[in-house]
């Protein structure tokens, strides 16, 4: 099969400065994410998962080194142009969920889609419809937030992460706040989109969940210490 | 398509919250309410254009003498007739001068107000008689039978709106009048008109001295600026004074608008500190919904960094904000202007009985398209301003920080600089609006409380003016005053009576005079007024005598002429003797007798009891040497004057009942008036003062409920780990008090400074108001006070764990 490299990291480190300490969050970080991986990584707190994901999901600036995404380079775009890779290109999955209170589940799906100039209201309505319909929440969709339960939040979140097809999914511990029920689905949720052909990167602390990637990534100290590919077939059944 | 999205989560979001929306809505609508409010009442008194075809192009010329504007119909009359024909600026032309008219049918009289004017008058203002026909030519050349066009309230309330009325006749000031015409509703034109006569003066035919002066109303054309029509007139006015020194020396003319005309020179600066205030209060109402605005932005950090995360442009994040104030101010706007609408009619009501003139007809105040078209733009620009400042803020602030540890408190450093100093500006302006009009409000409670230096308690006064054709001779009205005073004397319950040309508080005459002895270079005459006084008159008002005598019967018109000086002028003038048989003559007129000093009396205010004014001094003469035709009259009464109201006017009517009594009202009536437009200036401020206290104590109360509520989990940690009550009280309270400490700091000193231009102004005696930049800090320091302590309390009252759970 022919690998097209979605995700090149280059040397990338990151620092905190804040006001006496400089953390080196990470460094040294070099990694390549082909189209169509599910990869997740791992490592003990605060070693710089999160940051991680927020260079990758162009949330955060590294400090040193390259960044390719999609053969762009993308380290140092405007705000406003990382604004709109950010909207087309990635799909975030919070920990908390992250879904805006005051919106109805329809609404949240379809925020990211109206700040988008390629969507018209009824294309929108339909990749809504579409989105909804494959985490099996079209019939909460007038609903809000609040009214759901963790594991409908999140599979909502999801919705919301899939609906502009991006290119990538970065989830940060996505099972963190739900019991293992709720987890469980929103893993197989997980494993079906991989299994349409998403690229999914996944932080997570849990190593039955990280199994389910076909690629582990271990992090301490802001290094990469272990990069296995697991055979695909393990899951797959 | 996509706005409505965000159109439909702004109005959401305000539903959700009716106490945030129904205080910034009010604060908006207090803040925009005043500033159209002010716009109406400024373009209904200033600049609207008057009610009449061109009427854009409408102006007056009018006498500037010396560098001083005057507006009472100062022109002469032959100077009239030479602008006219030099000038080239204007399509139309005419003068006027007003006059008082006696209306008598036999058994009743009524004094109006009268325009005599040009014939072209009505054509001028393109409006015709509802009934009966306009002026001619004809009937404005001398000797022409007389006629009269009068007013719709003449028609309806002397002749009860008699439908045959023209064609019948009237007696105006004695003499038999036709009347040829009714004009419509409303029509009052040059300013209070209430009927008009045509000008039968020729100018040829009297001595310059002599000759009648008036103002002149033009229409001008077009392409003609209001600067060229001035220095053409002043042109042509200086040639005239080239001709003839001795009555036009100093004498030139201006241009100006009707309303810049009646309004005179002072009002610049009065309308230039409303609008000052009111732009404060503007200010104020946007800084605070801005500061509410973005405190709750702060609140919803974490939402709006969910929208970063998910790739939100900057200016759909900027927009969405926008769009709430959008909301609130159009709210805001809408009340607003409805409350301005209101508060219009309102004043357009309780005017007339607060000025001592009437009230031109061009001041009609109301909102026109023009204001609310404006309205609009204002309102849309404060959208603008208030929501910009938190869009902006909040668009560029770190949002990864928020995403990741999701707490609200992640901007509330930043976010709380901000607030501070929002509150800080807050206080200070309110500080600033409070010492204004605190310290109006002391001025004018002193200048409210003058001693006039006449006993101005229980006393009913009117007009009286002796027609000319009848009283002519002197003796016939020192008749007509001897039989009135003797007649009002009677009348059951008036303790005394008395006949004065100025009443205390009124203008009396200021004119130039040389005391004896001397010397005087040409025009650097000192001046002083000059009034009247009935026999008695002086005693009645209870004006002291502190040296000499009052005037007596000794004092007739054949006898030496003498005069009664007040205690300044005689300190002033004669300050090392006593001013008893001195002499002095006034230099300005056609009566240069010397006047022999026969008596002083203490300091009596002729006019407004402020400024230079007040501080004026008076000579009086005896009316039997220097008769009047108009005089006031008034009686001191046991108990309310108001109730001999009646008595007064029958006892005039029963005197010559073609002499009516008029402008009928108490002293201290009369007197309030002659400060009316002081004091609405002052309600004026206070209203504007106390709705910046509002705003400031709201957003101040707002702000900081805000900031404690961000608070809650550091409270509810804070108290967790033993903080007392009273500590986190104290903390909280410490916060807003070093705001208003930093604010008062700033609005103390610029208030003190504002408020020096009103009390420059009005020059009050005492430095009373010092005592107002006492009180507003402890004013202002309760209301943030009560502000802080609320939200406060409010957060010591939850309990600690709840407080944790709080998000
Ligand atoms: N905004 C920031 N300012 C300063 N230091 C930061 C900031 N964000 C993260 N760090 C530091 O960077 C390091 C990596 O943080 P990161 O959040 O990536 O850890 P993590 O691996 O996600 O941990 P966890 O599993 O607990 O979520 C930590 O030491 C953290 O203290
Ligand atoms: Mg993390």
């Amino acid at each position: 099969m022919t690998e097209q490299v979605l995700i090149n990291l280059n040397n990338v480190k990151k620092v905190f400065f804040t006001e006496e300490v400089e953390t080196h969050a990470l460094a040294d970080i070099n990694l390549t994410i082909n189209a169509g991986e599910y990869v997740s990584i791992s490592g003990p707190s605060g070693c710089g998962k999160s940051t991680l994901l927020s260079v990758i999901g162009l949330l955060d600036i590294a400090t040193h080194g390259e960044y390719a995404l999609n053969g762009h380079q993308v380290i140092n775009l405007k705000n406003a142009d990382r604004a709109r890779i950010r909207n087309k290109e990635v799909g975030f999955i919070f920990q908390s969920f992250n879904l805006i209170s005051d919106l109805t589940v329809e609404e949240n799906v379809a925020l990211p889609l109206t700040y988008r100039d390629d969507f018209t209201s009824q294309q929108i309505k339909e990749a809504v419809k579409t989105a909804l319909e494959k985490v099996d929440m079209n019939h909460r969709c007038s609903h809000f937030p609040s009214q759901l339960s963790g594991g409908q939040q999140q599979r909502v979140a999801v919705a919301r992460a899939i609906a502009g097809k991006p290119s990538i999914i970065l989830a940060d511990e996505p099972t963190g706040n739900l019991d293992s029920k709720n987890a469980e689905a929103v893993m197989a949720l997980l494993d079906s989109l991989h299994q349409d052909g998403a690229t999914i990167c996944m932080v997570t602390h849990d190593p039955r969940s990280a199994k389910r990637a076909e690629r582990l990534i271990e992090i301490l100290d802001g290094k990469i210490t272990a990069d296995n590919v697991i055979s695909r077939g393990i899951h797959a059944a | 398509m996509k706005w409505l999205f965000d159109i439909k989560y702004a109005y959401r979001m305000l539903l959700k919250n009716p106490g945030f929306t129904s205080l910034t809505v009010s604060v908006m609508a207090a803040g925009l309410g005043l500033c159209v409010f002010m716009l109406a009442f400024i373009s209904s008194i200033l600049t609207r254009p008057l009610p009449f075809e061109q009427g854009e192009q409408m102006h007056m010329i009018e006498l500037e003498y010396d560098g001083v504007h005057y507006n009472g119909g100062s022109i002469m009359h032959p100077d009239y007739l030479t602008i006219k024909e030099q000038s080239s600026s204007y399509s139309d032309i005419g003068a006027y001068y007003t006059a008082t008219a006696n209306l008598s049918n036999g058994d009743r009289a009524q004094r109006y107000s009268a325009a005599v004017t040009e014939a072209n008058m009505f054509s001028f203002t393109s409006t015709s008689p509802i009934m009966g026909r306009d002026f001619t030519e004809q009937d404005a050349t001398s000797g022409a039978e007389p006629v009269t066009v009068i007013g719709y309230d003449v028609w309806q309330n002397y002749f009860n709106g008699d439908q045959s009325i023209v064609g019948q006749s009237v007696k105006i000031n004695g003499v038999d009048t036709l009347i040829v015409g009714v004009m419509p509703q409303g029509y009052l034109f040059p300013m209070a008109a209430q009927l008009w006569q045509p000008l039968t003066e020729d100018a040829t035919r009297v001595k310059r001295s002599e000759a009648a002066h008036m103002a002149i109303y033009v229409k001008k054309k077009p392409e003609v600026s209001l600067e060229q029509a001035n220095q053409e007139v002043k042109d042509i006015m200086n040639k005239i004074a080239q001709q003839y020194p001795e009555t036009n020396s100093k004498s030139s003319a201006y241009v100006a608008t009707f309303q810049k005309w009646m309004m005179g020179d002072g009002t610049n600066m009065i309308i230039g500190l409303m609008l000052t205030a009111v732009s404060f209060v503007l200010v104020l109402a946007c800084v605070n919904v801005g500061n509410l605005l973005f405190a709750r932005a702060n609140e919803r950090a974490k939402e709006t960094a969910i929208r970063v995360a998910l790739g939100a442009p900057r200016s759909r994040l900027i927009m969405q904000m926008m769009w709430e104030s959008m909301f609130i101010c159009s709210l805001g706007g809408l009340f607003g202007l409805f409350l301005a609408a209101w508060s219009l009619e309102l004043l357009e009501t309780i005017l007339p009985q607060m000025l001592p003139i009437s009230v031109p007809f061009w001041w009609v105040m109301s909102l026109d398209n023009e204001l609310i078209l404006q309205s609009i733009v204002i309102i849309l620009i404060t959208a603008l301003v208030t929501g910009i400042l938190p869009a902006w803020k909040m668009s560029s602030s770190d949002f990864n920080a928020v995403l990741r540890d999701g707490t609200r408190g992640a901007m509330g450093k930043k976010a709380g600089r901000v607030n501070r100093v929002l509150v800080i500006v807050e206080v200070a302006l309110s500080c600033i609006l409070l010492s204004l009009s605190g310290v109006l409000f002391v001025v004018l409670q002193e200048i409210n409380n003058s001693d006039f230096g006449a006993n101005i308690d229980n006393k009913l006064t009117a007009r009286v003016g002796l027609p000319e054709v009848n009283y002519q001779e002197d003796n016939k009205r020192m008749q007509y005053f001897k039989r009135l005073i003797e007649k009002l004397s009677t009348i059951p319950g008036v303790n005394k009576a008395g006949a004065v040309s100025g009443l205390p508080g009124n203008g009396n005459g200021y004119r130039a005079f040389q005391p004896e002895g001397y010397e005087v270079t040409e025009n650097q005459y000192p001046r002083t007024g000059q009034g009247v006084t009935y026999i008695g008159s002086m005693q009645a008002m209870e004006m002291k005598l502190l040296e000499g005598r009052y005037f007596d019967s000794r004092d007739r018109v054949d006898s030496l002429p003498v005069t009664v000086i007040t205690e300044s002028m005689a300190k002033k003038y004669w300050p090392t003797s006593s001013a008893l048989g001195k002499r002095f003559k006034y230099v300005d007129g056609d009566d240069p007798q010397w006047l022999t000093i026969v008596g002083v009396i203490n300091h009596v205010i002729q006019g407004q009891p402020f400024s230079n004014v007040k501080y004026r001094t008076s000579a009086y003469l005896p009316y039997s040497q220097q008769t009047r035709r108009f005089m006031s009259i008034f009686v001191d009464t046991q108990g309310n004057p108001e109730q001999y109201r009646e008595a007064l006017i029958s006892a005039v009517a029963s005197i010559d009942p073609e002499v009516p009594a008029y402008s009928i009202s108490t002293l201290s009536e009369r007197l309030k008036r002659s400060t009316g437009g002081m004091n609405f200036v002052r309600d004026l401020f206070a209203v504007f003062a106390v709705c910046a206290l509002l705003l400031a104590s709201s957003g101040i109360y707002g702000v900081l409920a805000n900031s404690t509520s961000r608070r809650t989990q550091e409270i509810g940690i804070r108290r967790a780990i033993g903080a007392s009550d009273e500590r986190v009280l104290s903390m909280l309270m410490k916060q807003g008090w070093f705001q208003l400490v930093i604010g008062l700091a700033f609005g103390l000193p610029i208030g003190y400074l504002a408020s020096q231009g009103v009390v420059q102004m009005l020059g009050p005696d005492t430095n009373n108001y010092y005592i107002v930049f006492a009180i507003i800090p402890v004013i202002i320091s309760l209301v943030v006070t009560i502000a802080t302590f609320v939200p406060a309390k409010r957060a010591i009252k939850m309990e600690p764990c709840t407080a944790l759970r709080y998000e």
